[in-house]
């Protein structure tokens, strides 16, 4: 099923003409009202008349999150206050929050893009959907909330409870569809079973999960827990908020919203577009947002474009699932490392979520590696021997995996460094 | 249908169009709004070859036509009604819309122009009533019809309306837009229509496009731009309940 079939499916040719369109409209709006641009604009000798292709989207510099983070509240805005009916911020787990207003137009849109992605996960109106977001300032619930209610499916508010209570529901009311992050639904999976409950008992069809990088092994945990189809989506709210890109059933890679974001990949060192399907920074500039609109906002998510043609019919392109983010991308030996892979390897062997920290050290001039894991119940073993083997196996894994040799160490529970509750990922000590 | 890239006109050394770019899908209502002097006119008077273009594309059905005379843009199926409807007043009403056909008309295709002008006669059954008055002799509302009449004898595939209400009682613009839709769903006529009613011309139009000094600074869905606070103010005027209401 395609929500809207009429741009969802859109020749690319037609595509290009209406991007080029809203880039043109949108450049003249932020010149025009927000002071922020406009001195941009005019400190490079920009004229906000010279865009006659989308590829002159280039002659304007990036807009990072800092420069957001500088504008807090509402420099930014590009219609007055009283224009703004919804008022959203980003998490703010890395500094001050970033505040996004939405104009009635904003929100229309906003719902009918969620609409197309929940459609594109499979959901109809028949379904009853259990949405275990926050709700609140985090644009994850209200933003799958009233797409789901445009399609006219069901839907149960729950917000983040206990996954027991998230259960009972999930059983007592019927609900054939989940919308969460892909480690919520795997706590719920893992909770259904340690509660002896039959996943087949359930009527839940499918899984719209984001908000987080997971990965194919995780994808298909989950689906084998719950008996599930479960799909990608990506938002992130200084753009808009979920509905931004998402997968279709075919599963292979996130539709972009191309009539509503012009994406762009490039490599975060540089600052020049990677080639064609190249991993790099998504980039985006918003086609049609009228409170906060941003041109070029570098999102420090990491994809990659995926070449070919979908078989569901939408033309829209597709980007890779997210691999991780930029703050996090290690050079070693000139060779680019995500810790999502490091993540996939341990959880290739382990089979369950690990926790680890990457240690990056200089010695006589060269650049070592080493991965410290915590020792939990199920890597502690008695026999020495079988311990030692395990850690060889992962560093042959790893080692073959990057092309240089990757140390791996034990460490004692809990006794690496945390930020709040999580693991401090790397610690650079070159 | 028709794609605009990148449009440039200049009136001497000033520019009316700075880089406009717009596209019209077959079927299609799109509504160009904006102030007086925003360039709309100059937009629809480029398209049908009347004023020079100096630089971007116009694509009509694949063909670029920015360059081309405007006799033959006619004839590739695109027909303008200028603004203040500019009929023939000495001459009759049946005469004005014969006129109408002037690029096909030859004895062979007499016959097709004939049951042409019966269409027209039965779309607007008050020109046939007068079809034998001087254009001049009737109301504003009826001149009105008569000049889209008479662009539509050239059988177009898409149809370019400049301020088709401009200078009409409320109940007559009501009328003249009720046609404007009937156009549309019953012939398929594809229209780009300029309207000062910003209002009226939404509420029949599917999409929009919002032309401040000679730029587009908005696009989309026209009922997107009815809600939009911006447009309200500046085109609808406050008083929203005063406008005719369709």
């Amino acid at each position: 099923m395609i929500w809207d079939k009429e741009n969802e499916c859109m020749n690319r040719e037609e595509l290009s003409q209406v991007q080029l369109e809203r880039l043109q409209s949108t450049i003249h709006r932020v010149y025009r009202n927000v002071p922020f641009y406009r001195k941009v604009f005019d400190k490079h000798g920009i004229d906000p008349d010279s865009f006659s292709s989308l590829e002159d989207i280039t002659k304007i510099p990036f807009t990072t999150k800092d420069d957001l983070r500088e504008n807090y509240p509402y420099g930014l805005f590009a219609v007055p206050l009283r224009e703004v009916v919804r008022i959203h911020t980003s998490s703010g787990t890395t500094g001050m929050p970033i505040v996004v207003g939405y104009t009635k137009n904003d929100l229309k849109i906003w719902t009918e893009l969620v609409a197309r992605i929940l459609t594109a996960g499979g959901i109809t109106k028949d379904d009853v959907i259990q949405i275990a977001f926050n709700y609140g300032l985090f644009t994850g619930a209200f933003g799958f909330h009233y797409g789901a209610e445009k399609i006219g499916a069901s839907v149960i508010p729950v917000s983040i409870e206990n996954p027991k209570k998230q259960i009972k529901i999930l059983q007592d009311y019927k609900t054939t569809a989940i919308i969460s992050t892909p480690s919520y639904a795997l706590l719920i999976a893992n909770t259904i079973i340690e509660m002896d409950i039959n996943p087949n008992s359930l009527l839940l069809k499918f899984g719209l999960l984001g908000a987080e990088p997971w990965s194919e092994q995780m994808r298909k945990e989950i689906e084998e827990k719950l008996k599930i189809t479960a799909t990608d989506n990506y938002g992130l709210s200084e753009v808009m908020g979920p509905g931004v890109a998402g997968e279709c059933l075919e599963k292979n890679g996130l539709h972009i919203n191309e009539d509503h974001f012009f994406f762009e990949i490039i490599d975060p060192h540089t600052l020049e577009p990677v080639k064609e399907g190249e991993r790099g920074e998504l980039v985006i500039t918003t086609l049609t947002k009228e409170a906060f609109p941003v041109l070029r906002f570098r999102t420090g998510d990491l994809t990659r474009f995926l070449p070919g043609e979908c078989h569901c019919g939408r033309t829209f392109r597709r980007i890779d699932r997210i691999l991780g983010r930029t703050d996090d991308m290690i050079i070693i030996r000139g060779t680019k490392i995500f810790p999502s892979q490091i993540e996939a390897i341990l959880y290739e062997i382990e089979k369950k979520q690990q926790s680890y920290q990457i240690l990056l050290e200089r010695q006589s001039g060269m650049d070592q590696m080493t991965i410290l894991l915590e020792m939990s119940e199920d890597i502690f073993s008695d026999v020495m021997k079988e311990q030692h083997q395990l850690i060889n196996h992962i560093k042959d894994r790893l080692s073959y995996e990057f092309g240089f040799s990757v140390n791996v160490k034990l460490a004692e529970k809990r006794s690496l460094e945390r930020v709040g509750e999580k693991i401090k990922r790397i610690v650079d000590k070159r | 249908m028709l794609k605009v890239k990148n449009l440039d006109v200049y009136y001497g050394k000033l520019y009316t169009l700075k880089k406009v770019s717009l596209h019209i899908k077959k079927g299609e209502i799109v509504a160009l709004i904006g102030s007086n002097g925003a360039g709309k006119t100059t937009l629809l008077s480029a398209i049908s070859g009347i004023v020079k273009t100096s630089s971007g594309s116009i694509i009509f059905e694949g063909k670029e036509i920015s360059q081309e005379a405007p006799e033959k843009i006619v004839k590739l199926g695109i027909s303008h009604v200028p603004e203040g409807r500019h009929i023939f007043k000495t001459l009759t009403v049946e005469e004005n819309i014969i006129l109408g056909a002037y690029c096909r008309y030859s004895i062979k295709n007499r016959k097709d122009v004939k049951n042409d002008i019966q269409r027209i006669y039965n779309l607007f059954p008050k020109l046939k009533e007068r079809k034998t008055q001087l254009a001049g002799t009737l109301s504003g509302g009826e001149q009105q019809m008569l000049a889209i009449g008479r662009a539509l004898m050239s059988k177009p595939k898409l149809l370019l309306l400049d301020e088709p209400s401009m200078g009409l009682a409320p109940n007559i613009i009501k009328e003249v837009f009720q046609h404007i839709e009937e156009l549309k769903n019953m012939y398929g006529l594809t229209v780009l229509l300029v309207e000062q009613n910003a209002r009226s011309s939404l509420k029949i139009a599917n999409r929009g496009y919002v032309l401040e000094t000679g730029r587009v600074i908005l696009e989309g869905t026209a009922k997107d731009l009815i809600s939009n606070r911006d447009v309200q103010r500046a085109y609808l005027g406050r008083d929203l309940d005063s406008e005719v209401r369709i």
